[in-house]
């Protein structure tokens, strides 16, 4: 497989401080890469490391077939829109005028900044000045800016931040329609629920460290789901199979953490021989909310 | 060429613009009113004139303000601009050089409002014909020593996020070379603000030995030849340290 982004042992220290540690990251050509992770987790950090705004401490990152480094970096960057942290623009100039200072510095012709701006949805916004625009619009302008050169990379750093639900609904969309048309994306952002339903690939970040990194579906089958059994005699139903798997009680019902198949049989069986009846027993569709909880060990998202 | 047009192009409804018109009116006002105030007044007409309103404004004013505009002009990127300034394929040289020439070409016009504002209050004021040509040239000279300062500010301006640390370094250092000036003469202007106020002296000698504060400049060959080659020299260096500086580093946001 083609990466747009590869890196090896990438690790950033701040004195004792291990921000990230020895990540392997790989973004797939193509793909909308969702990289995820709480809050502090070093996804900033790291993405400014594929950039080469940061130098990382060891380890190396190759980005669109290259080293990137502080040598390669300008010309790599010809490449690759970002949007690190807040979004970009000049908040005195209006949208229009943010616009013409890139199509200027980056040598681009007006039918790049137009297709820019249209993709972003913000062809009628712009004889504002950025101070007027939303949060969401100064996003949207970010990605326009990043947009305009065309880039075969885009890497952007919680695009979703601040944004009303509808702002995210028109995000993941906008991630979608890139994609669609061969643009690789790297997207972070520390709430889950906004970038997968668009991500094609996912890493998640907990501690510096890259404790995930697949498709959705090796994801949502690297846990298996908790099976909740509603029964009498909750206590001593909980107490008789905590002997043999992880299971507590909660309210009225005992919830059984890590059970297969036969494991699922056995303890139903057990339940049964001791005379506790058993009203229903289910799996519980599994969310990426709770796989999250369990990766990062419970810090959440 | 385009990083210094982009770096034009952001100075729309920016306060430099009020720093440019602000600051040499106010000084030239406040240099000369106490002399117009004074027995004897313009004696020498034109050059009287012209000595009290160069003297305390390249001594403090000048410098102070090529400081505020080069905190004006980086103050738009440290707010949200950063990383984007630093994530395109134009170069480091490229964009610090852009941050150079436009606090430069500020300071500049500075020193034309300036010889503007000197000329207007001259002719007011009645005296005969026009600003000496001599001064013309010493604005010149002005306009380019600001140069090295510009780089300077630039490069202090994008280590500060804060806008208040460079200017009182600007103060403090400016004052400071005032006095390497009046102590060590020409061998001063390695400092960037010696360097500007010594370039403020061009011309600047009564015949009746009325001066500023200073040692004058002298309009020859010599005395031009080493503010430019300085100027040149010093803007180059600090334009190649600082770009280098910000390649190494980490970006800080």
């Amino acid at each position: 497989m083609n990466f747009a982004i590869q890196t090896s042992d990438l690790t950033k220290r701040y004195g004792d401080r291990v921000v990230v540690d020895r990540i392997d990251l790989a973004v797939p050509v193509g793909s909308v890469y969702g990289f995820l992770g709480p809050n502090g987790s070093g996804k900033s950090t790291t993405m400014k490391m594929l950039l080469s705004l940061v130098r990382p401490s060891s380890g190396d990152a190759t980005v669109l077939g290259r080293p990137m480094n502080r040598q390669t970096r300008r010309d790599i960057l010809g490449e690759v829109g970002s949007l690190i942290e807040s979004p970009p623009g000049y908040h005195h100039l209006t949208g229009a005028e943010n616009m013409r200072l890139i199509q200027r510095l980056l040598g681009l012709d007006t039918r790049q900044i137009e297709q820019a701006v249209r993709t972003v949805r913000l062809q009628d916004q712009l004889d504002k000045r950025v101070a007027a625009y939303s949060l969401g619009m100064k996003q949207r302008l970010g990605i326009a800016m990043a947009l305009a050169r065309q880039p075969r990379l885009l890497i952007l750093d919680e695009p979703t931040n601040g944004l009303d639900p509808a702002g995210v609904e028109e995000m993941r969309d906008l991630l979608r329609r890139l994609a669609a048309s061969g643009i690789t994306v790297l997207v972070s952002s520390h709430q889950l629920g906004e970038i997968d339903k668009c991500a094609t690939s996912i890493g998640i970040l907990s501690r510096g460290r890259l404790i995930f990194q697949g498709s959705r579906d090796q994801l949502l089958a690297q846990v298996t789901p908790d099976v909740v059994i509603e029964c009498s005699e909750v206590p001593l139903a909980a107490e008789l199979l905590r002997q043999q798997v992880t299971a507590r009680q909660e309210g009225h019902v005992v919830r059984v953490r890590g059970a297969d198949s036969a494991g699922v049989a056995d303890a139903v069986a057990r339940l049964v021989h001791a005379g506790i009846h058993i009203f229903e027993v289910r799996r519980e569709g599994q969310t990426l909310e709770n796989m999250f909880l369990r990766l990062t060990e419970g810090r959440g998202l | 060429m385009t990083s210094i047009q982009a770096e034009f192009s952001k100075l729309k409804r920016s306060a430099s613009i009020v720093i440019v018109f602000l600051l040499p009116v106010v000084s030239v006002v406040a240099g000369t009113t106490s002399t117009l105030m004074a027995e004897g007044g313009l004696e020498e007409g034109w050059h009287t004139l012209w000595v009290r309103a160069i003297g305390f404004y390249g001594m403090l004013e000048l410098p102070v303000g090529v400081a505020i505009l080069a905190s004006l002009v980086w103050r738009v990127e440290h707010k949200n601009n950063w990383n984007a300034l630093m994530n395109t394929k134009i170069s480091t040289r490229q964009v610090v050089l852009g941050k150079i020439v436009v606090v430069g070409v500020l300071a500049a016009v500075m020193q034309v409002v300036m010889l503007a504002v000197v000329t207007a209050l001259g002719m007011t004021l009645g005296l005969p014909g026009t600003v000496p040509v001599q001064y013309v040239w010493a604005s010149l000279i002005v306009m380019l020593a600001g140069f090295p300062l510009a780089a300077w500010q630039s490069a202090l301006s994008s280590w500060s996020r804060a806008f208040a640390p460079p200017v009182a370094i600007a103060l403090t250092l400016a004052g400071l070379s005032v006095g390497a000036l009046l102590v060590a003469g020409r061998a001063a202007i390695v400092s960037p603000y010696a360097l500007l106020t010594h370039a403020t002296q061009f011309g600047s000698l009564l015949s009746g030995g009325g001066r500023t504060s200073f040692p004058p400049a002298f309009l020859t060959l010599d005395g031009i030849g080493v503010v430019v080659v300085t100027s040149l020299t010093v803007t180059v260096l600090i334009w190649l340290a600082h770009s280098a500086v910000l390649d190494r580093a980490d970006i800080r946001s």
